[in-house]
């Protein structure tokens, strides 16, 4: 270029300069926009250990008060010494109604209370796959601990008749539940995580934040869409490899993603696999042809419930489940590396991103 | 009729080598490069490691355990000969360098994750 051609600019050597620094300050600021708008987005990530489970709590909001990280935690925690049954706490609820099975209606806490009727409800959905009752199943199995073997044969069918979510006696008016026979035993495992993540949101909405990812023990509840209105985007974990490798993208707003699969938890014996997902008729870890189910819903308590229900189901039947009901979406994946997604699932908010997998229209 | 001298030229070029420079450092400073490993345990903080600086870092862990951790071509991994676990899953886990992977060990209530930005491929994941 000659610098005659800056001529008809008419400048003089500071005019020039200072078209100089415009144009520079040009390129720097407009082209690379998406970058760095972006890129002024740094969310803040605490985590902590409740539940079993890691927590991790990320906010996208900016200038936000940190002590909502510590209610958070302190609210999760205050949950599992209600629900657990691995450790006897003051506050202990389930324990205490386990404790009293086959004697006296226990009175319990509002949220308590809710829980067992939400897991009562799926029970009933289900037809008794999904069932809060498992507990002396669980029990036998260990799974998820050092100790996990598999159970004799006989201690199985004696336990069976022990789970029954119709056996659970929930008196509404006065808030008490009552196991009717001895040796019952409530496990909200599958559950209490979803109720948790809710309750958490809750406090993170209360303290204003509008964009945020809840991440229980794997569990997914979303608040909002990122800051600059795109959708979330969560990773759905691929059954077949290490931790942190997905087998599909799911973009969320303002929703739940929970998955139940056979890689999860699990142990290994005489040359078997025996996973976590505990069939309630047989005591044994469910055979069907998945590996995974994930479930969307809004609130992370039907989802929860539901990946596990529906995982128990299998596919035609968990299938046939989620599109009964309002605002559920599911995606399977079977053993074959076959993937099957409910109707409300389309390609702008699903994408597999593994090419091992196949998209099955439908069944 | 404008005529420039010598130093308004060099001005110019200066001015001009600015702008790319910056326009380049702007455009790099993206994904991976400069990310930081935040190694947090029971919920706090215990060190942050720069993913661009290769190293075997100790972590201490409660009771008195610690484990390694290696930093190498921006990855983080635990080293499996330092736990001492009954699963190993934080080993299992592998390699880990993007944001929205984590390493968790349970038993240590130990995690490892990726800081970033929000221009990221996941932003969490679901198991």
């Amino acid at each position: 270029m000659s610098w005659n051609s800056l001529k008809f600019l008419k400048l003089k050597p500071f005019g020039l300069i200072f078209f100089i620094i415009f144009f520079s300050s040009m390129i720097s600021a407009c082209s690379p926009l998406s970058i760095r708008e972006s890129k002024e987005i740094k969310p803040v990530t605490k985590t902590n250990f409740i539940m079993g489970s890691l927590v991790k709590i990320t906010v996208y909001d900016e200038d936000i008060d940190e002590s909502v990280f510590n209610r958070v935690f302190n609210r999760i925690q205050e949950i599992e010494n209600k629900m657990t049954i691995n450790k006897v706490t003051p506050q202990g609820e389930i324990i205490r109604l386990n404790n009293s099975a086959g004697h006296d209606f226990v009175e319990l806490s509002g949220e308590t209370f809710f829980i067992l009727e939400k897991g009562k409800y799926y029970g009933e959905i289900t037809q008794g796959k999904f069932d809060i009752t498992i507990g002396p199943i669980v029990k036998l199995w260990n799974i998820d601990t050092e100790n996990a073997a598999i159970p004799d044969g006989e201690e199985i069918i004696q336990k069976l008749p022990l789970v029954d979510y119709r056996k659970l006696e929930l008196d509404q008016e006065q808030k008490k539940a009552k196991l009717s026979e001895e040796g019952m035993m409530v496990d909200l495992g599958a559950i209490a995580k979803g109720y948790a993540a809710d309750e958490a949101a809750k406090i993170l909405i209360d303290a204003g934040i509008k964009h945020a990812i809840i991440n229980l023990g794997g569990n997914i509840l979303t608040i909002g869409s990122k800051p600059d209105g795109s959708l979330f985007r969560l990773g759905l974990q691929d059954p077949f490899q290490e931790r942190n490798i997905n087998m599909a993208v799911v973009r969320l707003n303002n929703q739940s993603l929970v998955s139940s699969g056979t890689y999860e938890k699990f142990f290994e014996a005489n040359g078997k696999k025996y996973h976590h997902i505990i069939d309630p008729k047989t005591g044994y870890p469910v055979e069907n042809e998945l590996v995974s189910v994930s479930i969307i819903t809004e609130k992370s308590i039907d989802a929860d419930a539901l990946s596990t229900s529906v995982f128990l189901l299998g596919l035609e039947k968990g299938m046939d489940l989620v599109e009964k009901l309002p605002n559920t979406e599911a995606v399977f994946v079977t053993s074959a590396k076959k993937v099957f997604v409910s109707s409300g699932i389309n390609k702008d908010i699903f994408e597999l991103v593994n090419e091992d997998y196949q998209l099955e229209l439908k069944r | 009729m404008i005529t420039l001298k010598k130093g308004d030229l060099l001005i110019i070029l200066l001015l001009l080598v600015a702008g790319i420079v910056w326009f380049i450092q702007d455009s790099l400073r993206s994904d991976t490069e400069g990310s930081l490993a935040v190694i947090e345990v029971e919920g706090k903080r215990v060190q942050t490691l720069s993913m661009d600086e290769n190293g075997r870092y100790k972590i201490n862990l409660p009771n008195d355990k610690s484990m390694e951790v290696m930093v190498e071509n921006n990855e983080i991994w635990v080293l499996e000969e330092t736990v001492d676990c009954p699963q190993k899953i934080c080993v299992r886990t592998g390699k880990i360098s993007k944001p929205g992977e984590t390493i968790v060990c349970l038993p240590n209530k130990t995690v490892i994750y990726i800081e970033g930005f929000a221009n990221t491929n996941v932003d969490d994941i679901s198991f």
